[in-house]
């Protein structure tokens, strides 16, 4: 029997860990319960739809090892596309996705330790499978480690140009700022300069596609930061490696890193404005875990504060489309097409274009943020003009099954029984169908009236769709559908 | 960096003794270093509430961290040409304004405009605290409260209560997000495109029908995004009436596009108060700055020519335009291996308008030598505040009062870079 409790409790687990419910996602939570839910959905062998697997298959680059996608992509050419399909990938995954809780935490990853699109687009699909998706379900510590080494954060924070004569302090300075301890922590402008060195003569070779470590260009002689100390002696690339991982490693799982990261993940999840006690609770568990990251969201998701916050957050852009095709069922509205290499753009006729195309024009398009602190995350940067207007449209095209979104049109006959023929009727159906449960007494008779007002006069109109279009429109134009 | 050793009574101290230093016998020193909030005398008459006689505001947000010294050379510095010998140019090769300093040469249309005596340009000039990350130095620049962190809005938010701004399109950001700046309690429209918020409706009822529907389901909701709503429904209703076309060529980029969009609302009469608008070019150049064909260059050439067409496009209103440059904070001054530059401190404003009483570098130059610079940075002798405050004294006729509401605990000085405007 579900209780208002329970309800709340799903509707938060669905629409914050998860991108928004669709039928499959509630039956399977009320099926198994909150917690084996999340267990199953943190399940690193959790097998992936087959619709999924399938049109992933299409993509090119994406399956493609490093130096194979150097060769088979040219620098000189192909490089929007390569970075179009990191975007669409993204996208397909982000709705269509069975692994949903591994896909939210994917995108908190790719906006925590970023590497833009636009910094190298092989480096950039690269970065997402062997760094992002590679350790989303392990320790940050390792997937941090990754990130320094990776090609894409190498060009990005310039550390493929830190040599010891003069430190490029980029990277330096943001593994600080923004991957670790953050600005709470009394680091100085040394410290900055000391993990420059300690990186420096790492770099990364375009002809071989692999990680050059040249002592040559790096610092040699002992270094400290942060209570680290190293003899850094830095005579070989082992040297090298093993100071510099030997700096991440602490950097990554001293107690201000902890509660950094867990403030970031909370206020990812649960609210702009988490408690002090979630945090704490939550950086207890990454020091102890050491950094293991499903630990640390579980116990954010376990917590009574989580239970309580559904609704706290504004849905981001990519999150507000996510959901509302989710719970409309839509699919695509044409089979992916298997790329061709040798055409001028492989994507031609994609339905994911316009998808993104959408997310673009508000300026949430994957991996388009140009800085390495990762998108905003907070209602008040999100409420703008154009946000809400493109929703608004969004919903209304979506529910009107208007051409040129990618998506495909309802099937409100399948969603309505067959005695639902009044606006009344219908509204009422509808909402309980989608939302598990009717609509706040004054909203549904706002959207009643409105329906009710709905021209059916045209010659060979079904009443019933556009009844139930000019309804669907409006759900999701709601402000709550905006908050998760 | 640490934030409770932020360095704001060490530097107001600093500035202070610049200020006496710099600005009494200085050649590049202008304006006198009066305290705005001094009881100089000065009265200041002007009503600002509901004053429609306010220039519009405009701040081109130069987010990422620009280059002072490459916009606005120091001329002969042979220390410059050591410290930076592929990221600094021969005298020569500037744009010279007054013998002491050079502007970057794709900066043309603002050697035009200084020299028509419509654009002045601030010197050493940043936040007072300056820890190098663009994040925190961002934010607190737009929050403009050093002494106050908690208050929960930004100086354009705050300047948009006090000049008595009553139109939801009084404040307006051409970006994605709502930026820092324009939080706060004043509402403030925030777009790129006017294409992007014309709302469709739907096929089978009436348009205002749907509306006043849209509106009564945001009524009582109490986030942001539902208090909003009604304002974001009647201003595109309005943006849509506005003609986005224009004669004017403007650079094909995203501030030229951004100035393009403003330019067409001034145009149309939306009685704009203030506008962020963001550069959107990319500043953090820490390796291959391009300062001749590449990055930088092109920056200054898409600066200074969206600028001048932005003029042009506006025409008659330039006379009540007012625009400001502003960066969280400038570059290291010894380039580094990467021909690129680090994160810095001081760096360069451009004031630029009908109102500007232009055709002058204004600075407390703190010189370049080991002994003036803060960790090998150009430090920082003037907070840009002063330049705030100033042009809202001015162009927005803010009293005292008005300005402590805005720039709490900070005593702007008179750099005499605008005209009043009454």
């Amino acid at each position: 029997m579900a209780t208002a409790k329970n309800l709340a409790l799903e509707s938060a687990a669905l629409a914050k860990l998860a991108n928004g419910f669709d039928p499959t996602e509630r039956a399977s939570f009320r099926k198994l319960g909150f917690k084996a839910w999340l267990e199953d959905q943190l399940n690193p062998n959790k097998k992936e739809n087959d619709f999924v697997n399938n049109a992933m298959t299409n993509f090119l680059a994406s399956n493609l090892p490093l130096a194979k996608l150097a060769t088979t992509f040219p620098y000189s050419a192909k490089r929007g596309l390569v970075g179009d399909e990191a975007i669409q990938t993204t996208l397909l995954r982000r709705i269509y996705s069975s692994r949903q809780t591994f896909e939210t935490l994917v995108e908190f990853f790719n906006d925590l330790i970023p590497v833009p699109v636009t910094v190298d687009t092989i480096s950039r699909i690269q970065y997402d499978r062997d760094v992002i998706r590679a350790y989303a379900l392990g320790r940050y510590p390792d997937m941090l480690l990754a990130s320094s080494r990776a090609p894409g954060m190498l060009y990005f924070l310039n550390g493929a140009t830190n040599t010891r004569s003069h430190p490029n302090e980029n990277y330096g300075r943001e593994v600080l700022e923004l991957f670790t301890v953050s600005t709470k922590y009394p680091y100085v402008q040394d410290d900055v300069v000391t993990a420059a060195r300690v990186l420096s003569g790492i770099s990364w070779s375009r002809g071989s596609m692999s990680l050059v470590v040249n002592p040559n260009n790096h610092y040699q002689g002992p270094v400290s930061l942060l209570g680290w100390s190293d003899p850094n002696p830095g005579q070989t690339s082992d040297d090298i490696l093993a100071t510099s991982e030997s700096m991440i490693r602490y950097l990554a799982l001293l107690p201000a890193t902890a509660q950094a990261f867990s403030h970031r993940m909370a206020r990812r999840y649960v609210s702009d404005n988490p408690s002090e006690a979630l945090i704490k609770a939550m950086a207890k568990t990454y020091l102890t875990t050491k950094g293991h990251i499903p630990s640390v969201l579980k116990t954010m998701a376990f917590s009574t504060e989580f239970a309580a916050s559904g609704g706290a957050k504004l849905k981001r852009p990519s999150e507000y489309l996510a959901s509302t095709v989710r719970a409309l069922g839509l699919r695509l509205s044409a089979p992916i097409q298997t790329g061709d290499p040798t055409a001028t753009y492989y994507f031609a006729g994609s339905p994911l274009g316009p998808i993104q195309k959408q997310l673009s024009v508000q300026g949430h398009e994957p991996f388009r943020w140009p800085f390495p602190n990762g998108y905003p995350d907070t209602e008040q940067a999100w409420t703008t003009m154009t946000g809400q207007v493109q929703r608004w449209n969004l919903s209304a095209s979506l529910a009107q099954g208007l051409r040129g979104t990618g998506f495909s049109s309802v099937d409100y006959s399948a969603m309505l029984p067959a005695t639902a023929k009044t606006p009344e009727a219908i509204t009422t159906a509808l909402a309980t169908r989608i939302f598990g449960a009717p609509l706040a007494p004054d909203d549904h008779k706002a959207i009643v009236a409105l329906v009710s007002k709905a021209d059916v006069s045209k010659p060979g109109t079904d009443s019933v769709s556009i009844w139930a279009s000019t309804a669907t429109s409006l759900f999701f134009a709601r402000p709550e559908w905006n908050m998760r | 960096m640490n934030h409770k050793n932020c360095g704001c009574e060490e530097f107001e101290a600093m500035e202070r003794g610049f200020s006496r230093r710099g600005f009494i016998g200085s050649v590049l020193a202008v304006g006198g270093g009066l305290l705005l909030t001094d009881a100089s005398g000065l009265q200041y008459a002007m009503a600002a509430t509901g004053d429609t006689n306010t220039d519009v505001v405009v701040t081109i947000s130069m987010r990422g961290g620009m280059d002072g010294i490459m916009a606005v050379q120091p001329l002969g510095s042979p220390r410059l040409r050591t410290l930076r010998p592929t990221l600094s140019f021969d005298d020569s090769s500037t744009l010279s304004l007054d013998n002491h300093f050079g502007l970057h040469r794709n900066l043309k249309a603002f050697k035009t405009l200084y020299d028509q005596g419509e654009l002045a340009v601030v010197h050493a000039v940043g936040t007072p605290v300056g820890t190098r990350s663009h994040f925190d130095d961002q934010n607190s620049l737009e929050l403009a409260a050093y002494s106050n962190p908690g208050l929960a809005s930004g100086w354009q938010n705050r300047y948009l209560t006090e000049v008595g701004a009553t139109d939801v399109l009084a404040g307006i950001s051409t970006t994605s997000q709502r930026p820092v700046t324009l939080m706060g309690p004043a509402s403030a429209a925030v777009f790129e495109n006017t294409a992007d918020v014309v709302i469709h409706g739907l096929d089978a009822v009436k348009r205002a029908d749907y509306l006043n529907v849209l509106r009564e389901l945001h009524a009582k909701n109490t986030h942001q995004w539902g208090r909003t709503a009604a304002a974001t429904i009647t201003s595109a209703e309005r943006l849509a009436k506005v003609d986005p076309s224009t004669t004017v060529v403007y650079p094909t980029t995203t501030l030229g596009n951004r100035l393009k969009v403003l330019a067409s609302l001034i145009k149309a009469g939306i009685p704009v108060k203030t506008a962020n608008v963001d550069f959107g070019g990319n500043l953090d150049v820490h390796s291959d700055a391009g300062p001749v064909t590449g990055t930088m260059a092109n920056n200054f050439t898409d600066l200074s020519e969206s600028i001048a067409a932005f003029k042009a496009d506006v025409a008659a209103d330039w006379k009540r335009v007012t625009i400001v440059t502003i960066t969280e904070f400038g570059r290291r001054l010894q380039e580094n291996a990467s021909a690129g530059l680090d994160h810095g401190w001081g760096s360069a404003m451009f004031v630029t308008g009908g109102g500007v009483k232009g055709g002058k570098v204004v600075a407390n130059w703190p010189g370049l030598e080991d002994a003036n610079l803060r960790d090998g940075d150009l430090a920082v002798t003037l907070d840009y505040r002063h330049v705030l405050a100033e042009v809202m004294r001015y162009r927005g006729g803010m009293t005292s009062a008005n300005l402590s509401n805005i720039l709490p605990d900070f005593k702007p000085m008179d750099l005499g870079l605008v005209k009043n405007i009454v």
